[in-house]
């Protein structure tokens, strides 16, 4: 083979290459927007139900959380939630969190556990729900954290 | 005078095809890094709806929009000059090997500005913290390091091929000139 054949053909390969590079980001971010939006947007409903114990008189909770997760997306995505119970001081009371792959338009129900004491219950300042979306074989990611004040005393998210 | 230019005016004379063919990709780089841009910014201003999306995204998160789609314009056109300059050239001359290694960076420096929403030292990583009101903020992470990755990879690869090539046309340049051309550059 000539060698400015040759030279042509890699530069063809590499041209295919990117355009193949730029359908996966447009697919992978379409997957991650459309996961979000349906997840925690406006109209995804009540994405967060805890269901557990919760003593009225200390205000300690045990439990669980499921999270509803949906994928209308055209990528399998890997969904990460974590939740931190903060005080005002900044210290973390209790955090958890988990990971669950979900197919392509599909849905998907997450549970993390949730216990807290009375006195730590008590300290709650602030709650720190992180959402994390990977897809495109676990290449592209978009994340979010979002503290939720609550009031001193409260409860879990969800009630 | 040097070899590109003794070169672009030779093509001016004896090549129209290849003066359109610059002329055109040119346009294209033109079309996709100049007028786009221009264009999508211009409608996203006009819109009160888009603006204020816009004016939200430089105040909360700090990101630039029409900052972002200036670099590009200002990029572009230069990118563009090249491309012309490039394409007027032969593939053996050193302009030509310049314009295309240029170009390949320049695409890579558009691209990784994108990326970046401004920020081309990022590569590819934007983390911002929402400024809103109260005493917390939210905060997001858009990772595409491997985007900026991959292409920074396939331009390193580009500029390989396109020394190559360079090498390659000169090796063919010289085993071409004629027994004349050669009789010339020894007598002087």
């Amino acid at each position: 083979m000539k060698t400015s054949t040759a030279l042509k053909a890699i530069s063809l390969v590499l041209l295919v290459a990117q355009v193949l590079i730029f359908i996966g980001v447009g697919l992978g971010y379409y997957t991650i927007v459309q996961s979000l939006m349906s997840t925690v947007g406006p109209e995804a409903g009540t994405p967060f139900q805890y269901t557990g114990n919760i003593d009225e008189t200390t205000g300690a909770f045990s439990g669980t959380l499921a999270i509803s997760l949906r994928n209308p997306g055209m990528l399998e995505v890997l969904a990460h939630v974590s939740i931190k119970f903060n005080s005002q001081d900044g210290a973390i009371l209790y955090q958890t969190s988990g990971d669950r792959r979900v197919a392509a338009a599909a849905s998907d129900t997450m549970e993390l556990p949730l216990s807290l004491s009375g006195a730590d219950a008590q300290r709650i300042s602030v709650v720190v729900l992180g959402l994390k979306f990977t897809t495109l074989f676990d290449l592209l990611s978009f994340s979010i954290d979002v503290p939720v004040p609550t009031q001193m005393g409260g409860g879990p998210p969800g009630e | 005078m040097s070899p590109g230019f003794n070169s672009m005016l030779w093509l001016i004379t004896h090549n129209p095809i290849k003066i359109l063919k610059a002329v055109l990709s040119s346009i294209f780089y033109l079309l996709l890094y100049v007028v786009l841009p221009f264009l999508l910014l211009s409608v996203a201003q006009g819109d009160p709806q888009f603006k204020s999306m816009l004016d939200a995204a430089e105040s909360m998160v700090g990101i630039d929009v029409a900052g972002i789609a200036n670099t590009v314009i200002i990029l572009g056109i230069v990118l563009a000059l090249l491309v012309l300059v490039g394409g007027l050239t032969e593939k053996w001359s050193a302009t030509n090997l310049a314009c295309g290694v240029a170009s390949i960076l320049l695409q890579l420096a558009i691209l990784l500005t994108v990326l970046g929403a401004g920020d081309i030292g990022s590569f590819g990583l934007i983390s911002r913290t929402v400024q809103a009101t109260g005493p917390y903020q939210p905060s997001f992470t858009v990772d595409m390091r491997f985007v900026a990755l991959a292409m920074t990879a396939i331009a390193g690869a580009n500029i390989l091929v396109a020394l190559a090539t360079y090498l390659d046309a000169r090796r063919e340049r010289a085993r071409r000139v004629s027994p004349g051309d050669l009789l010339k550059r020894i007598v002087g």
